[in-house]
């Protein structure tokens, strides 16, 4: 697979405030790569990195150590910093501190604008945008009247508006409800499998990690693990040291296999589990 | 609700008025300021006064809306009136003391007021017919050759957009803060105004607080989306002018031309005048 993302030995630090300009290192020498059209979720604990990470890939920070290269462009070459950001979009925590207009289209509109699009073209890619995210309807809407998974969703139509070719996103459901994080995840799956997007997600929700192609974990500025969800989640306790959860229903197998029940530690679906258990229960000649 | 303050100004519509260029609109209602202050004399004074109900109408506004914007001036407008009203010279027809009325005056006083009644409701027109994304747009426009003395017209017009953009949720944080202060205890109904001033202070603090913060996350996330100031950007809804622009303005431009001709007329009558 072609690789879309590379972080060679990347290292990165801020100076702290409070002790002298000491300096925090934040990431140390972490490698990485993301290749075209996956789906992946970077995990990790508060203050591993992950955000720190996310902000590498389109330049709004760069390493002091080490090269971070997207789609054959170094974020290091100042005259590439445009090119970059308009290949990978990043949406971020807070809906409302990243809508600039007071009605829906017009945020759309934003980012083309800046990058000098004709506006017959612009009205064809804000109509899309808001297509693919399902708030056509609300384009003309004041952002402040949305709930807070619409205003995601208005953000990430400003973001596919500038028809990136990887949207990073950095912990986009954080602030919303179980409905608006569903709406997000829904919109963010949907421009991975049809529009055939890079998504790079960070999250600390489990269940949403276990719906990419591959978890990446972080811990103290470095990849603990790499791999299919299935493989990553089976290292119920490396997970836990690091603060992290599992899915409950990789907990739940964890829990019994280390009660000495026969069954495999790679469940992350619910009808999957019951499947597993009532096998177990009929091996046992209980009727299910 | 609270949070509608900003957006209570405009009325959507689909109106002549609604449909004319927002530069025009402005370009418009400056003519007509103009005008008010040119015209000094009863007849050209209600004729620009009567243009403006027909405006109102074709704008299909409710007229009451022009009480309500007058409430907040109602104070200036009675001391211009009072003012007016008693220092005026000719034939007093009404003497207490010092305080002499004449009849002089009390046209003056009513000729003031209709004038700033007029100025009042025409510039409220304005913002009723043309929502505040227009407006800036236009004034962005207008402003525009001032870039070449170096005003920096393009900043100025983002800085209005994003205010207007955060008022609602600045307002709604107030509401928050104000909530969680009054959990822990804060007291702030009671007391006299020293007392209340200082209960906004654990306000005050935490929103300017946030509104650091939230500046901070939006340029980041502007320069995300290639944000790099006016150079280069181009617009997604253009301003046209259209030809209902232009019988607009000539049609302003005949009024004007009216009420001057209506002035020179009430000098030659001898007619008192402003």
């Amino acid at each position: 697979m072609e690789k879309f993302i590379s972080a060679n030995g990347i290292s990165f630090g801020y100076h702290s405030v409070d002790e002298q300009d000491k300096l925090v290192t934040v990431l140390d020498g972490l490698n990485l790569s993301i290749n075209k059209g996956e789906f992946v979720a970077i995990l990790g604990h508060n203050g591993c990195g992950k955000s720190t990470l996310a902000k590498h890939f389109n330049a709004v920070l760069v390493p002091y150590k080490g090269d971070v290269i997207v789609d054959g462009m170094n974020t290091h070459d100042e005259e590439k910093i445009f090119d970059i950001r308009e290949s990978v979009g990043m949406v971020f925590q807070n809906p409302d501190n990243q809508i600039v207009a007071t009605v829906v289209e017009e945020d759309v509109a934003f980012g083309p604008e800046n990058m000098g699009i004709e506006s017959d073209e612009i009205c064809r890619r804000v109509e899309q945008a808001l297509k693919d995210v399902d708030m056509y309807e609300y384009r003309e809407h004041a952002p402040h009247r949305l709930s807070g998974g619409q205003k995601q969703r208005v953000a990430i139509a400003g973001v596919l508006a500038m028809r990136p070719k990887c949207i990073v996103m950095d912990e986009p459901t954080a602030m919303l409800d179980p409905k608006g994080r569903r709406e997000v995840m829904q919109t963010v799956k949907k421009m991975n499998r049809e529009h055939g997007m890079t998504v790079v997600l960070i999250t600390h929700y489990m269940d949403e990690a276990a719906q990419c192609d591959r978890v990446i974990v972080m811990d103290k500025g470095e990849v603990l693990l790499d791999g299919a969800p299935k493989e990553v989640f089976t290292h119920v306790e490396m997970l836990k040291n690091v603060g992290l959860d599992v899915p409950q229903t990789t907990e739940l197998c964890f829990e019994l296999s280390k009660a000495g029940v026969e069954i495999p530690l790679d469940i992350l679906e619910v009808d999957e589990c019951v499947d597993a258990l009532s096998d177990i229960l009929e091996k046992k000649g209980v009727k299910a | 609700m609270l949070k509608d303050i900003t957006l209570g100004q405009y009325f959507p519509g689909k109106s002549f008025i609604h449909k004319m260029d927002s530069r025009m609109k402005i370009i418009i209602t400056m003519l007509y300021i103009i005008m008010l202050f040119t015209a000094n004399n009863i007849v050209s004074l209600f004729g620009a006064t009567a243009l403006l109900f027909l405006f109102y109408i074709v704008a299909k506004i409710p007229v009451k809306m022009i009480t309500k914007s007058l409430k907040p001036v109602m104070p200036i407008i009675v001391f211009t009136a009072l003012l007016n009203m008693l220092f005026m010279g000719g034939e007093p027809i009404f003497e207490i003391d010092f305080i002499k009325i004449t009849e002089l005056g009390i046209l003056m006083a009513v000729l003031m007021c209709v004038r700033i009644v007029a100025l009042i409701a025409g510039t409220s027109l304005l913002t009723y017919t043309t929502s505040p994304i227009a407006l800036t747009d236009a004034i962005e426009a207008l402003l525009k050759p001032l870039n070449k003395i170096n005003v920096p017209v393009h900043e100025l017009a983002m800085m209005m957009t994003i205010a207007l953009r955060f008022i609602p949720t600045l307002i709604e944080e107030t509401e928050k803060i104000m909530n969680a202060q009054k959990a822990r205890g804060a007291d702030m109904e009671t007391g006299g105004l020293m007392q209340r001033a200082r209960a906004l202070v654990p306000i005050l603090i935490p929103l300017f607080v946030s509104a650091f913060r939230r500046a901070d996350e939006l340029a980041l996330a502007m320069e995300c989306r290639c944000y790099r100031g006016g150079e280069g950007r181009t617009r997604m809804k253009q301003l046209k002018m259209s030809s209902r622009d232009g019988v607009a303005l000539v049609f302003m431009i005949v009024l004007f031309a009216a009420v001057l001709a209506g002035n020179v007329q009430a000098v030659r009558m001898g007619m008192p005048t402003l």
